[in-house]
């Protein structure tokens, strides 16, 4: 199946699923929560997120947009034990002024397959309120294409649709949700391994959300509609990438994001819109600055 | 015409058979319930207990009502751990009852219903001469009420209300 044909169909998929909300629910939108998936439910959330970094120091006038797709299904293994699967599709496009012009690279496609299993170690539930903790563990196959070429050659490893190699994700989550409002904060660790001389940096992330109920003002009886007015913020530190050992001192750094968005929140399904707009770019060397990452997203639970 | 006359016995007797006596009802506090995508799970959940034909979560409560299937009674010592398995914590169980009241060998009340029993606890003096004259006529009770799990394993019911007496 050809990539675009793969792009179309999750598209549709995305569009079908908005077209039959029947319902719509809280969490945060930029990661992941400590909140239950209930034994034997699934939920599914599939996003679509626009990247533009269009901020270049470098002077080669570096256009880059990255549209990704990824499609992440939770199941409920124990009331404790959630597994989770993220698959990306992927179209990365980058514009560069060459001697000879303006030049266009890049690619679209499956990107890697990440595993993730979340464990609610602790908790305290109370009427309308609880509290819980979850540790993390996640895996990053390399099912994504890895050595794309176009007419130019290989494209640059951050170009590729995949990595080539495993990575580790260690972290937690903390949630604390009443009926009025929800407070998570998420703390990780990836340690990124080599594939084809190269080696992305590790990365540390911390993360924090907060979703205030702006409706309905007094809960009615049954189960309502929610909407959240929600600031997430997400603080990202990457170390420096490696090619055939060499440290890339035009990569890695600090990125703090902040990211005001908005969620509705029914018993079946959630549909969440997100913006998040860097505040501090401590970016090492010339690395292409972001502009802005923006998120729409729909979960449905089954 | 006897054969009429027999099959129409049957039948009434059917009808007042203990087929009726069951839970017919309950609601269960779901403690750590705080948002609407939580409530599908509890209700989920619920809806895999023996018995049950429907539920409604209500979210300002924090209650979820159970329903019982025609004929059929709630398998109430399984709600705690539908409960549990969608990730909350169960709190208060109240449920309508309907079942005979008998006095057990220590003279204590007990309500038997749909193969099942629930020892009966009041404080109320006036309730306590309502529950025991319902055992000494046997008529049938329809009773509302909190049901918990003693220290000895015992499943109690603290009745509420009678709701009605049956001859």
């Amino acid at each position: 199946m050809k990539n675009s044909t793969l792009l179309i169909l999750s598209s549709c998929l995305f569009i079908f699923l908005i077209l039959t909300l029947r319902e719509l629910a809280a969490a945060p939108i930029t990661f992941n929560t400590a909140l239950p998936v209930a034994r034997d439910e699934k939920v599914v959330r599939i996003q679509t997120k626009l990247m533009l970094s269009t901020d270049d120091l470098s002077g080669a006038d570096r256009d880059l947009t990255v549209w990704t797709i990824p499609l992440v299904i939770a199941y409920g293994v124990t009331e404790k034990l959630a597994l989770f699967g993220i698959l990306p599709v992927l179209d990365k496009e980058i514009m560069i002024t060459s001697a000879t012009g303006r030049l266009t690279r890049g690619e679209s496609g499956i990107g890697d397959f990440t595993a993730m299993a979340r464990y609610t170690a602790w908790k305290i539930d109370a009427p309308g309120k609880t509290i819980r903790l979850a540790p993390f563990v996640a895996l990053k196959m390399p099912t994504g294409e890895d050595r794309a070429e176009d007419s130019l050659g290989i494209l640059p490893q951050p170009l590729q649709l995949g990595s080539g190699a495993w990575d580790y994700s260690l972290g937690m989550v903390v949630t604390r949700q009443t009926l009025a409002r929800e407070i998570d904060l998420s703390i990780s660790y990836t340690l990124r391994t080599k594939a084809n001389e190269f080696e992305f940096g590790d990365e540390v992330r911390i993360d924090t959300s907060y979703q205030h109920r702006v409706w309905p003002c007094e809960l009615s009886s049954g189960v309502p509609g929610f909407v959240y007015a929600v600031l997430e913020s997400n603080l990202i530190w990457q170390d420096n990438n490696r090619s055939r050992g060499i440290v890339d001192n035009n990569s890695g750094g600090i990125t703090w994001f902040f990211a005001p968005g908005i969620q509705y929140v029914t018993k079946r399904t959630v549909l969440e819109l997100v913006v998040q707009v860097p505040v501090v770019q401590d970016l090492n060397g010339v690395s292409l600055k972001n502009d802005f990452i923006s998120t729409v997203s729909f979960r449905m639970n089954f | 015409m006897k054969i009429l006359y027999v099959l129409l016995t049957v039948i009434l007797l059917l009808f007042s058979s203990p087929a009726q006596a069951r839970i017919s009802s309950l609601s269960v506090a779901v403690d750590g319930m705080a948002c609407p995508f939580c409530a599908f799970g509890v209700e989920k959940r619920l809806k895999t207990v023996t018995g049950v034909s429907s539920v409604t979560v209500d979210m300002k409560t924090g209650m979820a009502l159970v329903n019982a299937k025609p004929a059929h009674s709630i398998d109430y010592q399984k709600i705690s751990e539908a409960v549990k398995d969608a990730g909350f914590t169960a709190g208060d169980m109240v449920v309508t009852v309907d079942g005979r009241i008998a006095k057990d060998t220590l003279d204590t009340l007990v309500l038997h219903f749909n193969g099942s029993s629930l020892v009966l606890q009041t404080d109320s003096n006036e309730l306590n001469v309502h529950l025991n004259g319902a055992a000494e006529s046997s008529r049938s009770v329809v009773l509302k009420g909190q049901i918990f799990l003693n220290s000895n394993k015992e499943w109690i019911l603290r009745p509420e209300v009678v709701k009605e007496v049956k001859p």
